[in-house]
């Protein structure tokens, strides 16, 4: 009989779901290796911001030495500073990555 | 052995050193008094770029089709792109800048893709170039900022709020020095990424002429995907540069 025919063709489809499944879950492997310069990016990300912070807090500090005359204790001062300010910044970039 | 003496050959004569590429030389001298600003390879390529934008982009408007045409479809996109950014971003009180942020992404992806032409020079992968572009983003955020909202409001806002009062000196120093870390971070990530890539590409290209007809299409090969890869670098580069400019003109418009 036809129907008899049609009947197991509902197997046909559960391979079919399960070979698309297959295939969906095929593609999530696949995607860590995407992320990798994205991953690289971040990392690049992270040194910027610590260098910068550390560096302009050593900048501006120096530069108040220089004008006040009072050579090693703003620098030092102001070096702790943009260090910490670096990190304030990278914790914020990464709070923002994790919530994207 | 053959591979050793190639290596010395360019190392003794330095002609092929993957940094040569970023070196400045001027093409026309020009000093007042003891200022040098003379016309540099560097102000060449920025001036082909903005020709270069500026003629796309007028080749974009020039039809005004119905149905756009290539250079019009490319033009339409590029500001449909940054608008929906600028909004999305820093909200409809800043559609007012468009123009100036639609220029500086203009001028960043044009000159990062000029980059990537063979014996071009890339601009933008020197941090006095995208220095200057942030400084002056930082410079125009903050007087903004200061324009909108008041010199108290302003500098009250770098205190974040919910501090403890004993924090509160500590807290709002490490604020205004990673307020003022901005325009370094924002110059430094332009310019490191395209250097690191340029840098990159040079050196593996190094290889391919290194190792000969013999084994040189390994390089070679991984060479043409980097290339692209590299092309991707500088739109998205490009991109993330305006994207920032649009969060600190928000930071600017709306302080908290």
């Amino acid at each position: 009989m036809p129907l008899d025919e049609n009947l197991p063709s509902l197997d046909d489809l559960q391979k079919k779901i399960d070979e698309a499944n297959a295939l969906k879950g095929l593609k999530k492997e696949g995607e860590p290796e995407e992320e990798q310069p994205q991953n690289m990016g971040a990392a690049l990300q992270v040194g910027i911001e610590l260098v910068s912070g550390v560096a302009v807090g050593a900048f501006v500090g120096y530069f108040i030495d220089h004008w006040l005359g009072t050579m090693p204790l703003f620098f030092i001062l102001c070096f702790f500073l943009g260090a910490a300010a670096g990190w304030r910044n990278l914790v914020r970039q990464a709070r923002k990555g994790t919530g994207s | 052995m053959e591979v050793e003496a190639v290596v010395e050959h360019t190392a003794s004569h330095g002609a092929h050193s993957p940094l040569t590429q970023f070196e400045v030389h001027p093409l026309i001298p020009l000093h007042f008094g003891n200022l040098d600003v003379s016309f540099t390879n560097a102000s060449l390529w920025m001036v082909i770029a903005i020709f270069v934008s500026t003629f796309v982009l007028f080749m974009g408007v020039r039809g005004r089709k119905l149905v756009p045409g290539r250079w019009q479809s490319f033009s339409e996109i590029m500001v449909q792109f940054i608008n929906n950014t600028l909004r999305d971003v820093a909200g409809d009180s800043a559609m007012k800048y468009f123009p100036i942020i639609f220029s500086l992404f203009m001028f960043v992806l044009i000159s990062n893709l000029l980059g990537m032409v063979p014996y071009s020079f890339t601009t933008t992968s020197h941090i006095v170039v995208t220095f200057a572009l942030a400084i002056c983003i930082f410079v125009v955020c903050t007087i903004i900022a200061i324009a909108k909202h008041g010199l108290g409001r302003f500098l009250h806002s770098f205190l974040p709020e919910g501090t403890p009062l004993w924090m509160a000196p500590l807290m709002y120093f490490i604020e205004l020095f990673s307020y003022l870390a901005r325009p370094v971070s924002l110059s430094v990530r332009l310019s490191a990424n395209m250097m690191a890539g340029h840098t990159m590409l040079k050196v593996i290209a190094g290889f391919v002429v290194m190792l000969g007809l013999a084994g040189g299409w390994a390089p070679l090969s991984l060479l043409v995907v980097l290339t692209g890869f590299e092309i991707g670098i500088a739109v998205l580069q490009a991109y993330i540069f305006t994207v920032l400019t649009c969060v600190y003109l928000n930071n600017a418009l709306h302080l908290h």
